[in-house]
């Protein structure tokens, strides 16, 4: 069937409509060019039941009676259908039949809509940055306050062993030092803040640690659905891998029992999940 | 409007049968999207638009229920033609127990019997 350049034009402007109100709908890239191809075969099938020169109005009446193209859009949008356990969601390449010239777009395989990145790496990164973010801060408060008089209030949260704590009349009494450039800390303020610098880091470092961990987890359980576990690794190991060497470095020999242990009891492990396996 | 609501259920339970639809029909055969459609709309109340069953190919086809295979055509671009994997036999097979199921239990229903159970059904 021969299409002329007027038809060949019209039907190629119907066929991007298609394509971009499925691009709207964000349809893959190779989804798009599977439905407009099906889409293609079609509507060559119906011009060549009119003819073997198909006109422009052959085409116009062929193109009537189809669906328009934003159609397509609201037909992309319905969702996915579930993959069966232990199928990749990774969409298996077109075969091309031995007599059909290979074209680019038929031997590239098709893909699913684009892996997304893990958002709980994501928000383990954002963890392990705030708790450096707080070792920081705890430490320019600590270096403050070391560098600051502090005022000998007796109102205190860890009052010395025997002083006993009356009430607020006592501190105005108590405040000895005072310097000219800078107002001194009473002393519950320092504590509380303190504390609080202190706490931050530590919460953060484990809440990214386990965040980290937790999305390593699911992203290899995502079968190619989730990216980023290089982030979730990043994430996981950032604290637990310089503090294991670190206690490596002060207590050498426990550590090699307890790495020795560690390895003895994930090679049984291993035996015991591979042997059944390898019988099947 | 009210025509138009009217029809609305249908057009709702038509939906939610595609896949089975279109799974159904390819499982003695492999045929091209045309093919396909041609053949759907041959069966009283299957009928479906293009913009309707090629997007679900797309989607059956990256969840490997199906695969595709190009095929040169006489009267233009290659066809694609589609066939049933063995998962997608498998997906098949659950979907019309669940369905002959639901059938049964609506008939029960409407036909005022007791229940029939679903237990067991899609595992």
């Amino acid at each position: 069937m021969n299409l002329n350049a007027d038809v060949r034009a019209r039907l190629d402007a119907h066929l991007d409509a298609v394509e971009k109100a499925l691009a709207e709908a964000k349809c893959s890239r190779e989804r798009r060019r599977g439905i407009v191809d099906d889409l293609e075969a079609q509507i060559t099938d119906m011009l060549a039941a009119r003819g073997a020169e198909p006109t422009l109005a052959d085409l116009e009446a062929v193109l009537t009676t189809l669906d328009p193209p934003e159609a397509y859009g609201e037909s992309a949008g319905m969702p996915r259908s579930q993959p069966a356990p232990g199928e990749s969601p990774v969409r298996p390449p077109v075969e091309v039949y031995s007599g059909a010239p290979a074209t680019p777009a038929a031997a590239s395989p098709i893909r699913a809509p684009g892996p997304q990145m893990s958002r709980m790496a994501v928000v383990g990164f954002i963890c392990i940055v705030g708790s450096i973010i707080c070792s920081a801060a705890a430490l320019a408060s600590l270096w403050t306050f070391a560098s600051t008089p502090v005022a000998h209030s007796s109102v205190t949260l860890f009052p010395p062993a025997g002083v006993q704590v009356n009430g607020p009349e006592r501190m105005g009494t108590a405040t000895t030092a005072s310097t000219a450039w800078a107002e001194p800390h009473p002393a519950v303020w320092r504590e509380v803040i303190i504390i609080c610098t202190l706490v931050g880091p530590v919460v953060f470092a484990l809440l990214g640690t386990v965040l980290g961990w937790l999305a390593f987890g699911r992203i290899r359980a995502s079968r190619g659905a989730l990216y980023g576990s290089g982030l979730a690794l990043f994430d996981g190991l950032f604290y637990p891998l310089p503090l294991g060497l670190l206690l490596c470095l002060i207590f050498p020999l426990p550590m090699i029992v307890l790495l020795m242990v560690a390895g003895m009891i994930t090679g049984i492990w291993f035996l015991v999940r591979l042997i059944p396996a390898t019988a099947r | 409007v009210a025509e138009l609501a009217d029809r609305m259920w249908v057009s709702q339970l038509r939906k939610g049968l595609v896949e089975l639809m279109v799974l159904a029909a390819l499982r003695r055969e492999e045929l091209y999207g045309y093919q396909l459609l041609q053949r759907l709309a041959s069966m009283n109340g299957l009928s479906l638009t293009e913009s309707t069953l090629y997007p679900v190919l797309g989607r059956l086809a990256d969840d490997r229920l199906v695969a595709v295979r190009q095929v040169p055509s006489p009267s233009g671009p290659p066809r694609r033609y589609y066939r049933l994997t063995a998962v997608g036999e498998k997906r098949l097979a659950e979907m019309l127990a669940y369905w002959k199921q639901i059938s049964a239990s609506i008939d029960a229903l409407a036909g005022g019997a007791g229940p029939t159970s679903l237990e067991g059904v899609g595992t």
